[in-house]
């Protein structure tokens, strides 16, 4: 119960100190964890990461199961992602509750419309982050390609482009790069 | 509401990756498919997300199922969002080590990693036409000032993305 009780307290901090997803808790967990409290070693916490970064669902929450089922089975996995997800729950309550007339001030109106043009540049470096860590051949190229081209024109379910490349990199992607050496 | 929960369960379980793996999924489901909210809006709460603490996709569940059902909507959204890929994480922890190096997750992964770049491409064409289409000349000569200045700001200077949020705010109310 001591344990929980730490964890609680330590996966609520860093909800509430994490700005930006996932990879902004990589720090704050390393000085909470691993040299504070010592819970996890550094190469676990490694090997954590590189798994977590390819499930479904946020980052930030998948760490904290990870992390608190390593100190302390499902009772440690549940405390950590319910304590991670509580204060920015809370934030975004108050915020959507207050938000809606703040941006009807015209200043705010005007700030908003340059924020947008700053989301699309985020996105946009996000995209070349990504890209820069596939193995890129013509095939997924034209996969990039004809995913664009489903979705806005043809309305393709999202859902099914993740199964059918899901399937595509299983059966097709991985066995030409293993030809390749 | 029960749409509600069934939306949220399917972006939280296909939006591989964290953080912006999420965005074409709210944007298809929600905007094009069920128009429960504007564009502007949903750019609005993306970079609202940006700014406060907590995941992109958790941030985007708890402010539209607010807007749409109040508290009950903010809380049904929120879980929804979560259940799947946490049920996922709690099985998949046990067996962990062997995980580690199995030789099919990097091949699935191999095929999703290229998915999701052509996923949030899509999203990223959707929401610059909604930017940048419509306007007159000026309004658009002035969205890309700020958008090579953001640029810059981020990738040759390295900046935080919170402060880039910042700074468009400000060069947003001088300029237009």
């Amino acid at each position: 119960m001591k344990v929980l009780i730490r964890l609680f307290r330590i996966f609520f901090r860093l909800g509430l100190f994490t700005f930006g997803g996932g990879f902004a808790m990589i720090p704050l967990i390393e000085e909470e964890i691993i040299k504070k409290n010592s819970m996890l070693k550094e190469d676990e916490f490694f090997d954590i990461i590189a798994f977590t970064q390819s499930l479904p669902g946020s980052l930030a929450v998948n760490m904290s199961i990870f992390i608190g089922y390593h100190i302390s089975g499902i009772p440690g996995a549940l405390t950590s992602s319910i304590a991670v997800v509580i204060p920015p729950f809370t934030v975004i309550l108050l915020i959507a509750s207050f938000f809606v007339r703040f941006l009807e001030h015209p200043i705010a109106q005007q700030a908003f419309k340059g924020i947008r043009i700053a989301v699309l540049v985020l996105i946009l470096l996000a995209l070349k982050r990504l890209a820069q860590k596939v193995h890129w051949n013509i095939l997924k190229v034209v996969l990039v390609a004809g995913i664009i081209v489903a979705i806005s024109n043809f309305g393709i379910h999202p859902g099914f482009v993740i199964l059918l490349s899901a399937a595509l990199g299983y059966f097709v992607f991985q066995p030409m790069e293993e030809k390749e050496g | 509401m029960f749409r509600l929960l069934i939306v949220f369960l399917q972006v939280g379980v296909f939006s591989f990756g964290g953080g912006y793996a999420a965005i074409p999924f709210i944007e298809q489901l929600l905007i094009v498919r069920n128009e429960w909210m504007a564009y502007e809006e949903f750019v609005d709460i993306i970079a609202i997300a940006q700014m406060s603490p907590g995941p992109i996709a958790v941030n985007s569940a708890t402010f539209v199922g607010f807007n749409l059902e109040k508290f009950l909507g903010a809380l049904t959204a929120t879980i929804g969002v979560l259940l799947l890929p946490s049920l996922i994480s709690i099985t998949l922890a046990k067996y962990f080590k062997e995980f580690k190096k199995s030789k099919y997750i990097r091949g699935l992964l191999k095929g999703l990693r290229p998915a999701v770049i052509g996923l949030i491409a899509t999203a990223e064409i959707s929401i610059g036409i909604t930017a940048f289409v419509g306007y007159s000349n000026l309004v658009i000569l002035k969205s890309v000032i700020i958008a090579i200045l953001v640029f810059v700001f981020l990738d040759l200077f390295d900046q935080h993305p919170i402060t880039a949020i910042f700074l468009s705010g400000v060069l947003g109310v001088l300029l237009f």
